[in-house]
């Protein structure tokens, strides 16, 4: 560890998607005095504008230069002719990990090698992997060449990295292997946590907490400045449709009650091309006022669009919370979820939102059906989810959460030292 | 020992196919397929890829994508088959009617919406073609 006057400053190496928002958001949660957090990329993209201030590092003097709340970018410098050579070697090797689904493996992942680097140089205090298909298994290739010497490592399972892919047979012995070599998990849900000790961890558990870490409430409008659920007419889809979304299912619910949604605004966000072409048939078939909303250019404008709805509508075939899910829950939006997240864990169903089987649309058409007509359904759920996410997203109790968290983690860098020593 | 019963299952997930959705169809009758082969053709996204996976995992159902036709002896694998099974968005276009036909293979082609032409068959599967529970339905009585 640095010394810093008589402070001893702990660095903590996040890898993972540095132009994620979820990332900038848990260390916006966590940084300042505590400890420095340096972001190792796991693919070339500008990190999100709200890890700022930020600043390249590219040595251990630099982490120990960054300002108090300053956020270090490890600096990739790993020649593009090399990278793509040493991509094809491991590819012909069979040394690449399994690409997730939908995506195709590509030289411009960031590789085991850089990871190892960055370790050496930087000598962390411990390692934070937030995400498992490219930051996890980016990390087990790292301990695979490192050893005993690869600092302690904490796994952060967003959404449903190990619950679907644990499932799926390429990726399943690295899964297993990933959860075998991790020294700290922190899932999402506690359906997470169940199946990673069936799974085999070894290395500690910790309670669960959502991958955006928390909100401070006081900056989100008090609840009776917003329009109660029942006078609004919106309802909000999320669109995706793909490798987990099923925003092709919501359409064809939507379809099927049609003529019990006339009245009401339907926006679906995050449209494919073939979601557009399904809504323009609707639109024409049914009469239905659908149409897409673009991607909202900011965090505010994206948040304001839920303030509006009086129903959230996102299906999947695998989730974990959905931040979308605690957003509607902020904003008195009812939510329609589907069994494959863990939204039980945090609504009752039937009573703050629905949670219907995501292969089952008449299911899910009668559930849309139920929150667009039943008045008092939708303004009793709406504060009780309020008091729900403020309790449990809350910044200030997430904050000292995860950083009872880390100094665990840290007690287990300080025992591997000794131990080395 | 019978052979089992073989389910075609367009594979397209686009503008026009709806592989998903008949994948979720599948979670609807799996009791009742629990003694066929469903194969999947013409899989073009990893996204029908992994929920084909999962299908599996979850159901215990021969279910999968063939590597290559070669495993049919060289021949088609609509042959000896028991169903032809897709849902598209408003056309048939593309799918292996022909073939499906040449080998006498039940059909169930549902369409979200009609074409100009619709025909009866095309009427009475509308609503299955957006309900994987009733397409499930139509499968089990083309399969039997």
């Amino acid at each position: 560890m640095t010394e810093r006057g008589t402070e001893r400053l702990p660095t903590i190496l996040v890898v993972g998607m540095q132009n994620s928002v979820h990332l900038a958001r848990w260390i916006n949660m966590m940084r300042g005095s505590f400890a420095r957090f340096v972001v190792m990329p796991v693919y070339f993209a500008s990190p999100a504008p709200e890890l700022n201030p930020c600043l390249p590092v590219v040595s251990r003097s630099d982490v120990e230069a960054l300002g108090p709340g300053e956020v270090g970018i490890f600096s990739l410098t790993k020649p593009e002719a090399e990278r793509v050579a040493d991509w094809y070697a491991d590819r012909a090797a069979g040394r690449l990990f399994p690409a997730a689904i939908g995506m195709e493996p590509s030289p411009s992942l960031i590789q085991t090698d850089e990871l190892v680097t960055a370790i050496r140089v930087l000598q962390p205090d411990i390692v934070h992997t937030m995400e498992v298909q490219l930051a996890g298994y980016l990390a087990l290739g790292a301990k695979r060449h490192l050893g005993s010497a690869m600092p302690p490592w904490l796994l952060s399972n967003w959404g449903s990295d190990i619950y679907l892919y644990h499932r799926l047979p390429e990726h399943r012995p690295v899964v297993l292997e990933l959860v075998q070599a991790i020294d700290g998990y922190l899932a999402e849900c506690r359906r997470d946590v169940q199946l990673v000790r069936r799974l085999g961890l070894r290395g500690h558990a910790f309670d669960p907490m959502p991958a955006s870490g928390g909100v401070d409430f006081s900056t989100v409008p008090a609840f009776d400045q917003l329009s109660p659920p029942s006078q609004r007419n919106t309802i909000l889809v999320k669109g995706y449709h793909g490798w987990s979304g099923r925003g092709m299912h919501i359409l064809s619910a939507l379809h099927l009650v049609a003529p019990a949604l006339h009245g009401y605004r339907i926006r679906v966000q995050f449209c494919s091309a073939a979601m557009l072409e399904m809504m323009q048939a609707m639109a024409e078939s049914d009469g239905l006022d659908i149409a897409p909303v673009p991607y909202a250019p900011t965090h505010e404008e994206a948040l304001a669009r839920i303030a509006e709805a009086r129903i959230v509508v996102g299906i999947g075939i695998s989730d974990g919370i959905g931040t979308t899910l605690l957003e509607a829950m902020s904003y008195g939006a009812f939510p329609i979820k589907a069994t494959t997240s863990c939204a039980c864990e945090w609504i009752r169903n039937g009573r703050d939102g629905i949670i219907v089987d995501p292969h089952d649309v008449k299911s899910l058409a009668e559930a849309i059906v139920r929150a667009a007509s039943d008045d008092a359904l939708v303004d009793a759920a709406a504060p009780r989810n309020r008091a729900c996410v403020e309790e449990r997203w809350d910044v200030d109790r997430n904050n000292a959460a995860a950083q009872s968290i880390y100094r665990h983690m840290f007690g287990d860098a300080r025992r591997t030292a000794m131990t080395a020593a | 020992m019978s052979r089992k019963r073989r389910v075609i299952i367009d594979g397209l997930e686009d503008k026009q196919g709806r592989s998903l959705l008949v994948i979720s169809a599948l979670y609807h009758c799996r009791s009742e397929l629990s003694d066929a082969e469903i194969r999947f053709v013409d899989v073009s996204s990893g996204e029908v890829r992994g929920a084909v996976d999962l299908l599996r995992w979850e159901t215990g159902l021969d279910v999968r994508i063939p590597a290559d036709p070669s495993e049919y002896g060289g021949g088609s694998i609509f042959e000896d088959a028991s169903l032809y099974a897709a849902i598209r968005l408003n056309s048939l276009d593309g799918l292996h009617v022909a073939e499906a036909k040449f080998f006498k293979v039940p059909l169930l082609l549902a369409l979200q919406f009609l074409p100009r032409s619709a025909t009866s068959e095309q009427l009475v599967l509308l609503q299955p073609a957006h309900d994987p529970a009733l397409f499930a339905q139509y499968l089990i009585e083309r399969m039997r």
